[in-house]
């Protein structure tokens, strides 16, 4: 029996009500193509992980892909979306006539179904693109909501938030920013602006990190500079008198508790001396040094510490001078006889000034009963007691010669200048050659004006102290080579080698 | 006939068309075709060269005309969104000494070079967060008597280096960070003189490398941007602690002679910058800076002075100020723009136990304290895209309580002039 006509209206009713439901409960199906992808249901607050490979999408659910991951969205029109890798993408609302979506930021290309009853828009956080279908592509940049629009097919209404509206024609792009939107231009002019953009950004990202980069190399290299500093400030580096560079260490040696040695030691670039004084004392030596040796050149009463041998060493590791002293007591040699060895200037080791001595003011210093020099191991001077031990003055004492003679020549051969030579000779034909020097730090050897034309005394070597003493000694048992040595002269007064 | 000869030009402009159409759709791009990004590898390289020849003056002589030279090159590439790689090179050639070189004080004639490469790898997982590990290498050479030649310094020194740094940037300008970083010192041509000596004439426990050092280093910075008075302001501040180890150096003790202990530095430091602008017209901008330095030193080292026979303790350690205020005038267009820059920094140093010694050497009892000041004017004019006139001059005055100045010069006047151009891509 064939369907009344009110059972038919009913049916169609039906079938509209089902078509209309069906229509407002529109979806959208979202398939994983590669890579993870999250989604994240309306009303919910956490995301989860899409683990089939298709699911339905509603008004109100999220999507976010991966750095590489890769999905499609279908809609029941046909049209296809497809999104860009670190992306996220809102369904916000979805109905038979009207498809809304939001990118919050990444990259999606989508091909709409032309639809004349149908609206879909894409929302940015700067642009709303109304497609009119079409193909196109956006992409969103997460930190400053910079839209890029491309339409690669249809038309794409683009308008920014402050009503500015933009067509685009097939094959234009146009970027819209939080100031509006921008000037249309081919697709390929725009991907070239944005590229060279990029570069930009990353240039000036790159030129940021080399910025950092170079403010820790600066902190770096202050240290090794302070390294280096701290070498200069403790002068271990001079400059001779012939221009070059030299290293200087001084140090103090125990090698016994009565004994200290003094060691000097100079390096040039092409030469290694040294100079060593080894101390023996009349006693056990304390830690501190200094009260001993500031007592060691004399003083006006009978010091507590006094040597009783020394041992001096020059040498350019080939060539050795040596000189031994032994049996050193201490004599008032002020109140001695003869008075050729009155001292009237003394070191005060408070002040570290000179002072003038008066007459027959008691000046103890120590003798010594033996002594001798060598060069290379052969003695070239020596003396020993005349009339036995405990010599009162250098009278009492007997020299020997390499030879059975000795001469001497001493001259300034550099006119103004601080300049001595010394010049030895042995009855053997041995010679010798002391050359000595008062040079400053730079190498200059210094000038007798620099010392106010002052050449011996107290003034003299109160300015003495504020320069270095080099020596350079050649002999003809050394074949040609010679022994230079710079020395603090503070070193050498100390020790009596300069009197 | 006459079909025909209407015919053929139609067929001609059909076949034009349908040509024209043809090219014009090949010469459209296609969505399926398109890239996800614009480009999935950017090249972003940075050059910068400067040269400029001038003169070092000291105590009222003068050094020779000479010139420095400097490049820089970092061939930056951004992969991905998370991956660069940003490497450096820098070539820094010295003729001509300048006032911030003041160590040593009096040497006029002195020649440098150094050579420093770093590649820095960064990683951004998302747009707050970055993670840039690094290595490093650099070599100083140094020319400070004639007789020296390239390579034979004795304050040559290379330095190896690791670092790892993450930074957090919350939203320009605001960030922080902080960053790891090992390096070592290596004076590659210094070994102590006592070292090559047998035990006759050294002390025991004697090292060779004493200036060698490895150095573990941790510091923190951060900017930001804020608004006060109606100005706006850029600051920038950074802390850094450095634990320096000499495995090599053993310490002194108060005979003279070595303890078996090593040296062992623990040095702070930070400081503070603040940028503002003062005032803005179209044709120049004004702007001003100061920046706040302070370092401080703490050493287990001593020092015995063996021609005075006198120990020094706590040798090396110091505490030091700085300040350096600092205007900036840009005049002429955005493209072309001249930079003068007036700039003055104040500093102090002052030595916890290094005790001042008269001119003839004697120790007295107070410490040793170092004041300097410098004054710095440039200028930079630019001539074409890049390129850059460039003039720059300095005074400056060393000045300190110590007056035994034998072997390093404490007080002192210098000043450097250079001319030159630079270059910038």
């Amino acid at each position: 029996m064939a369907m009344r006509g009110r059972d038919q209206f009913l049916v169609c009713l039906t079938l509209l009500g089902v078509a209309f439901g069906a229509a407002a409960q529109s979806t959208v199906t979202l398939e994983v193509i590669k890579g993870s992808c999250y989604l994240q249901r309306a009303n919910a607050n956490s995301w989860e992980q899409v683990e089939t490979k298709t699911a339905l999408l509603h008004a109100g659910d999220r999507v976010r892909t991966a750095s590489r991951a890769q999905a499609k969205l279908a809609l029941q029109d046909g049209s296809t979306i497809e999104l860009g890798p670190a992306s996220v993408f809102l369904v916000d609302f979805l109905s038979e006539s009207r498809f809304n979506f939001k990118l919050s930021f990444g990259r999606l290309k989508a091909w709409v179904k032309r639809a004349a009853s149908r609206q879909l828009s894409v929302l940015t956080p700067t642009a709303v693109c109304a497609v009119r279908g079409t193909e196109f592509f956006i992409a969103v940049d997460r930190e400053s909501g910079q839209t890029s629009a491309e339409l690669y097919k249809g038309l794409l209404a683009v308008s920014d938030s402050k009503g500015n509206e933009a067509m685009l024609n097939p094959n234009e792009r146009i970027e819209v920013s939080v100031e509006g939107l921008g000037n249309k231009m081919t697709i390929e002019e725009g991907r070239r602006q944005a590229q060279a953009t990029m570069q930009n950004q990353g240039k000036d990202e790159a030129r940021r990190e080399v910025g950092l980069s170079m403010s820790k190399e600066q902190v770096q290299a202050a240290a090794a500079q302070e390294m280096k500093l701290a070498e200069y400030q403790q002068g271990k580096s001079l400059i001779d008198v012939f221009g070059n560079r030299v290293r200087l260490e001084q140090y103090i040696m125990r090698p016994a508790e009565d004994k200290f040695k003094l060691v000097v030691l100079n390096e040039r670039q092409d030469r290694f001396d040294y100079f060593y004084y080894l101390g023996t004392f009349n006693k056990t030596l304390p830690n501190d040094l200094s009260v001993a040796l500031t007592q060691m050149s004399g003083g006006l009463t009978q010091p507590e510490y006094y040597l009783a041998a020394y041992e001096t060493g020059r040498s350019n590791l080939t060539d050795v001078i040596q000189e031994n002293a032994s049996g050193g007591h201490l004599v008032d040699v002020n109140n001695n006889t003869p008075s050729s060895d009155n001292v009237s200037l003394v070191l005060d080791p408070v002040t570290d000034q000179f002072r003038s001595l008066n007459q027959g003011e008691s000046y103890w210093k120590t003798l010594f009963d033996n002594y001798a020099i060598s060069f290379n191991g052969r003695t070239l001077l020596s003396w020993a007691p005349s009339q036995g031990p405990n010599i009162q003055a250098m009278n009492d004492v007997k020299y020997s010669y390499d030879g059975g003679s000795y001469d001497v020549v001493s001259d300034f051969p550099s006119s103004g200048l601080f300049h001595n030579r010394i010049r030895e000779s042995y009855g053997s034909g041995v010679t010798a050659q002391w050359d000595s020097y008062i040079v400053s730090n730079e190498g200059e050897v210094a000038a007798v004006s620099d010392f106010g034309g002052v050449t011996t005394g107290t003034q003299y070597k109160g300015i003495l102290l504020k320069w270095n003493y080099e020596q350079v000694i050649t002999s003809s048992l050394f074949e040609g080579r010679k022994i230079d040595l710079v020395v603090e002269p503070k070193t050498l007064i100390q020790s009596g080698i300069i009197p | 006939m006459r079909k025909k000869i209407f015919c053929i030009p139609l067929f001609f402009t059909v076949v034009l068309l349908s040509l024209n159409n043809a090219t014009a759709q090949q010469a459209e791009p296609s969505l399926e075709q398109a890239g996800w990004q614009d480009s999935s590898f950017v090249f972003a390289p940075n050059y910068y060269a400067s040269f400029a020849g001038g003169q070092y003056f000291f105590a009222g002589d003068e050094a020779a005309l000479s010139g420095n030279f400097y490049a820089a090159m970092s061939p930056a590439m951004k992969f991905s969104d998370q991956w660069s790689l940003v490497p450096v090179y820098t070539l820094n050639y010295k003729g001509t000494k300048q006032v911030t070189d003041l160590v040593g004080g009096g040497t006029l004639f002195q020649q440098s070079q150094d050579h420093a490469a770093v590649v820095k790898l960064v990683y951004r997982p998302n747009n707050r967060w970055s993670f840039k590990p690094s290595l490093g290498f650099k070599h100083e050479f140094l020319k400070e008597t004639k007789d020296e030649k390239w390579g034979q310094g004795l304050f040559d020194y290379s330095k190896p280096s690791v670092g790892f740094e993450a930074e957090y940037i919350y939203k320009k300008p605001f960030a922080v960070r902080a960053a790891y970083d090992f390096y070592a010192l290596n004076f590659v041509n210094y070994a102590s003189l006592e070292s090559r000596l047998g035990s006759d004439l050294s002390r025991e426990l004697v090292g060779a490398d004493v200036l060698d050092s490895v150095n573990h280093a941790l510091s923190f910075g951060g900017s930001a941007g804020f608004s006060a008075w109606g100005h706006p302001f850029g600051l920038e501040a950074s802390y850094g602690l450095t634990s320096r180890a000499f495995p090599e150096q053993k310490i002194v003790l108060n005979t003279g002679l070595y303890d078996a202990q090593e040296r062992a530095d623990l040095a702070h430091s930070a400081s503070v910058s603040a940028l503002t602008p003062i005032a803005k017209k179209e044709k120049f901008k004004l702007s001003g800076s100061v920046d706040l330095g302070f370092m401080f030193n703490n050493s287990n080292q001593n020092n015995y002075d063996a021609s005075r026979a006198v120990f020094n303790e706590n040798f090396y350690d110091y505490a030091a100020f700085s300040l350096t205020p600092a205007i900036r005038l840009l005049m002429g267009g955005s493209k072309k723009e001249t930079q003068i820059v007036l700039a003055s920094t104040l500093s102090r140093q002052d030595y916890a136990s290094r005790r001042v010694q008269e001119a003839g050497g004697a120790y007295l009892s107070d410490a040793i304290n170092l004041r300097t000041s410098i004054i710095t004017f440039s200028i930079k004019r630019p001539i074409e895209e890049g390129f850059h006139l460039t003039m720059m001059g300095a005074w400056g005055e060393s000045r300190s309580n110590m007056e035994h100045e034998k072997v390093y010069r404490y007080n002192y006047k210098t000043a450097n002039y250079l001319f030159g151009f630079s270059y910038e891509y």
